[in-house]
């Protein structure tokens, strides 16, 4: 069965660049791209749906692609099938919704959805470094076309070449020094020494640069901000989770079972930290896309702590704690997926109806749109983890997981874990205020500019996309067990895991993970079934015993005498997304942000205007991407240098280094 | 089975009928020791039933979110409440009562209101919906910094577990409960102060954090959203009276035919601690002590001290159960 699933997933491969190709070659609308993608996302799913339940052992092909030595592997195990999740929900939601999208999708876009699925078959090294390099070089000519992108994906770019260049060298480091880059061979023979450790040191930088981890996160919002909605789709749903399915498959699988514990440190702290950061970014980004991508760091950063906890768990011989970790990290990934492609897609329909993707000139959408807005706040429940959601119980598990780490025993590892849940909670609230933000100002109230006054509501697949996102996060919620049963198979075939374990909402024990038999996963149902029960009542009770109709009337504006010009009231009356993070920002952004707030007040020798202005930096951008930019202008400006040297000190330098070269091959001999 | 059922409907019975007459009694104290006479007992129910009477006025732009909002409000607090005990112990809810879910299903009404108050699309309610959730950031961690040490010492998050452990005779160390015990005093300071209880004495700005919230609803709508709000009060009181003072409440006694005694016994305990309770913020109120507007987030940090504080007791010391 897992070689079936390892061979359609490959078939997908191989026919999405045929599809790309296809796209080049033919120009105007093509309804058949979407609806190619569509179809390779179903396959996705059902591959990987097959290679999680047959749970087999890897199944391995070679084709016959390059040099005997660079030879191309493929190969299939329960983790990578789990993977595989994600891209395919991700092709199929991005194919069907665009459909009916108001531009034609980009034909790099199969490109880089094929770079992800053989990124994720690899077996080896080098295939696995050339699928990260198709993706990132197709997702660059996806936001290259795109006026106004070129920063920003030329940003994306130098990104993913440092990130592969890391994980290339780490992964080689990692490798044993006879014999070929395969995983088989790094797993069967792990190299011990500074070797290892600097490897595997440079393989959490590739991944955590990939996957948006804490100070190398700042590339996420710019590219999100100038992608077409699609592309952002991917970038946001889907391209993390496979930076993160390449540092899972290095720290648990490649690296062996005994890690050392302090490997879950550096995890914890960038995981930590960009939860705090990128949901407190998520509340104060002016752009509904770089918004969404600030969220996306923040849930990254949630699920890297979850990666830290399970490490840590592996590491102590924790078993239960370790798994439970991991369940919660995959279920995770798979919410994450899920939420961020509902709100990525809403929010590309709506912003594309509206002309803009400022939250400050939408708003109003959902009287327009109402199956749209009710999706978007589906997703938007689960993606601030609240109860009957889905994105409660990944949450749920990192909480209890938190807990029981905290209760291991000794000192240092429970007060970080205290602190671990203070930071967490924090970013939690945040993400709620995120979320209430971008739907509140984006899609609630009046509109705030012309474009959301007249927005035309989006195509019928755009919405059936959006409702069967929405249908599979409502219906995971309730049965959370179904997501569990696709993740039991991938820990059960992560060695140093034994995997056993009962999940439940109802009583847990926290050091043991002991739950009381009779199964608690009808817990939600019960939860969803009360609260539905307790509407229906109320309803009910007014109906027959009050008045239930309303009436409407226009909104008071505090007696201000509204310009007949402006049909739904001067949106100047409503709270802007720059006032309603506000109090965030002078909470927490004085010290986190270095932002600074002015108000330009009226006086009787200025314009009567007051005016709000505040401006606040990224502390990774402020102290990691700048000096680094600053650093590449210097490098260049030093190679410009040397292009204008004079012959003769052209030769001396050729000359010098053939001596060191030699040097150094002598004293290799020696 | 049979036990946890009839507990649970009764004390759901009990937390709707009760939840009103808190309020009164906070109203009713809080007016005497200002040497006035006070509303009736019953007034908040009489305002209910004639909100329930009144027919709903909503600005003309407002979306589906506006209707929704108070029903799902009202209905997580409901909810939650029908999870947290209050007279027995082992109701019918006690699997699903854990304390992430409940704090969980608070959040998700804060959440849902602070949506309405956007979709009024009024100036008023944007304030009270950035307040709320600015207010969130700190709520949410010192709840958790709660639930840690209460983890620690009990082994779980289920309260019910947790009021069984309290209640039980194992020996548990009493700095971190009482630090614990502080920080859930904050924490429903400040929370049961966001009602829209009268208070003649406070100034508009001071009131209008949570009562901008509202400040669009009527008729019905309005009447879920100020039974939800006495409903929350008393679900602060319930938690906190469970962890501080679990005396009397109902164990698990398995003889049927003492079933009414025992809960007789659970329920006269319950309201009596409910009533010191509500003197005590009646006073607060009374004299202007409860945490204003501006300095909750300030209550809300020392309660996440306190919490923080009574973990790094439990971890400092290993001889916890």
């Amino acid at each position: 069965m897992t070689v079936l699933a390892l061979h359609l997933a490959l078939a997908v491969a191989l026919i999405l660049p045929v599809l790309a190709l296809a796209a080049a070659l033919s120009a105007g609308r093509r309804l058949w791209l979407p609806l190619g993608m569509a179809l390779c996302g179903a396959a996705l799913l059902l591959a990987g749906a097959i290679g999680v339940l047959a749970g087999g052992p890897i199944a391995q092909t070679a084709l016959v692609l390059g040099q005997p030595e660079f030879r191309a592997q493929m190969g299939l195990d329960p983790l990578s099938a789990f993977s595989l999740l994600p891209p395919g929900l991700g092709l199929a939601a991005i194919g069907l919704w665009a459909i009916a999208a108001p531009r034609p999708v980009s034909g790099y876009l199969p490109l880089v959805a094929a770079g992800m699925v053989v990124t994720i078959l690899a077996a080896n090294v080098w295939t696995l470094l050339f699928g990260l390099e198709v993706m990132a070089v197709a997702a660059w000519a996806v936001m290259a076309t795109r006026r106004g992108a070129a920063t920003a994906s030329r940003l994306f770019l130098g990104i993913w070449l440092v990130a592969g260049l890391a994980l290339l060298v780490g992964l080689l480091l990692m490798a044993p020094a006879t014999g070929a880059a395969s995983f088989t061979a790094i797993r069967h023979a792990p190299e011990v020494g500074w070797c290892s450790t600097v490897g595997l040191a440079l393989v959490l930088l590739g991944g955590g640069i990939g996957a948006g981890l804490a100070p190398f996160h700042p590339w996420l919002p710019p590219t999100h901000a100038t992608a077409p909605t699609e592309a952002v789709a991917l970038l946001s749903a889907v391209l993390p989770m496979v930076a993160l399915y390449v540092l899972v498959r290095v720290f648990f699988d490649l690296a062996g079972p005994a890690l050392s514990l302090w490997w879950s440190l550096p995890l914890l702290l960038m995981g930590a930290a960009g939860a705090l950061l990128g949901m407190l970014r998520a509340n104060l980004d002016p752009d509904i896309m770089s918004a969404l991508a600030a969220d996306t760091i923040g849930h990254m950063g949630i699920i890297s702590v979850t990666l830290a906890l399970a490490l840590a768990a592996r590491a102590l011989d924790l078993d239960g704690l370790a798994t439970l970790a991991l369940s919660a990290m995959l279920l995770h990934v798979l919410a994450h997926s899920l939420v961020k492609l509902s709100l990525v897609l809403g929010a590309g329909s709506a912003s594309a109806a509206a002309g803009s993707r400022a939250l400050a000139d939408l708003g109003g959408l959902a009287r327009r749109m109402p199956l749209l807005t009710l999706c978007m706040l589906v997703a938007a429940a689960s993606a601030t983890g609240l109860p009957p959601a889905f994105g409660f119980t990944p949450l749920w598990m990192t909480f209890q997981a938190l807990f029981g780490m905290a209760r291991s025993g000794g000192i240092i590892l429970p007060v970080l874990m205290a602190a671990t849940i203070l930071l967490t909670g924090m970013a939690m609230a945040l993400a709620s205020g995120a979320m209430v933000r971008l739907i509140g100002i984006g899609f609630l109230g009046r509109p705030r500019g012309a474009g959301a006054a007249m927005a035309a509501r989006p195509g019928p697949t755009a919405q059936m996309a959006l409702a069967g996102l929405a249908g599979i996060l409502m219906i995971l919620g309730l049965l959370p067990e179904a997501a569990l049963a696709l993740a039991r198979p991938v820990i059960a075939s992560l060695p140093g895991l034994r995997g056993t374990w009962r999940y439940g909402l109802g009583h847990t024990g926290l050091g043991g993970m002991e739950m009381p038999a009779g199964g608690a996963s009808w817990l939600p149902v019960a939860i969803t079934a009360l609260l539905a029960a307790i509407i229906a009542g109320s309803l009910w009770f007014v109906w027959r015993r009050g008045r239930i109709d309303v009436r409407h009337a226009p909104a008071w504006v505090g007696g201000q005498i509204t310009p007949p010009w402006l049909a739904h009231g001067d949106p100047a009356t409503q709270i802007s997304a720059a006032s309603l993070a506000q109090p965030v920002l002078t909470h927490l952004g004085g010290v986190l942000l270095d932002a600074r707030e002015s108000i330009t007040r009226i006086t009787p020798f200025q314009p009567p205007t007051t005016a709000y202005q505040s401006r606040w930096s990224d502390p990774a951008e402020r102290f990691l991407f700048t000096p680094l930019g600053l650093m590449r202008v210097a490098c260049s400006a030093w190679v410009d240098r040397l292009n204008q040297f004079p012959l003769r000190h052209k030769l001396g330098l050729v000359l010098a280094t053939l001596l060191f070269l030699a040097g150094f091959a002598l004293w290799g001999q020696g | 089975m049979i036990r946890g059922l009839i507990e649970l409907v009764l004390h759901a019975a009990l937390m709707l009928a009760i939840a009103p007459i808190a309020g009164g009694i906070i109203t009713i104290v809080a007016a005497r020791l200002q040497e006035r006479r006070g509303p009736h007992l019953l007034q908040p129910w009489r305002d209910l039933i004639r909100l329930v009477r009144k027919q709903p006025v909503a600005t003309a732009d407002v979306s589906f979110v506006h209707d929704a909002a108070p029903l799902l409000y009202f209905a997580t607090i409901c909810t939650a409440i029908a999870l947290v005990p209050s007279f027995a112990l082992n109701m019918a809810g006690a699997p699903a009562a854990d304390l992430l879910v409940i704090a969980g299903l608070l959040a998700l009404g804060q959440a849902s209101l602070a949506l309405a108050a956007l979709d009024s699309g009024t100036g008023f309610g944007g304030m009270a919906a950035s307040r709320v959730m600015q207010l969130a950031i700190f709520a949410e961690p010192a709840m958790l910094m709660v639930i840690l040490p209460l983890g620690l010492l009990a082994g779980t998050t289920n309260l019910d577990a947790i009021a069984g452990f309290l209640h039980s005779n194992t020996p548990h160390p009493t700095l971190p409960l009482v630090l614990v015990i502080a920080a859930l005093t904050l924490i429903a300071l400040v929370e049961s102060s966001q009602t829209s209880t009268p208070n003649p004495t406070a100034h508009m700005a001071t009131t209008m954090r949570w009562q901008a919230l509202s400040l669009e609803y009527s008729g019905w709508h309005l009447a879920a959203l100020e039974l939800g709000d006495h409903l929350r009060r008393l679900l602060w009181f319930s938690l906190l009276i469970l962890i501080l003072a679990p005396i009397g409440i109902a164990g698990p006694i398995g003889n049927p035919v003492i079933w009414p005694a025992i809960w007789g016994i659970g329920i006269f305990a319950w309201v009596g601690k409910i009533l010191v309770l509500c003197s005590c913020l009646g006073a607060f109120e009374a004299f202007g002590l409860g945490p204003r507007a501006a300095r909750r987030p300030a209550f809300l940090g020392g309660a996440i001290m306190c919490g923080l504080l009574a973990a790094l007791y439990l971890f400092a010391g290993t001889g916890w159960a």
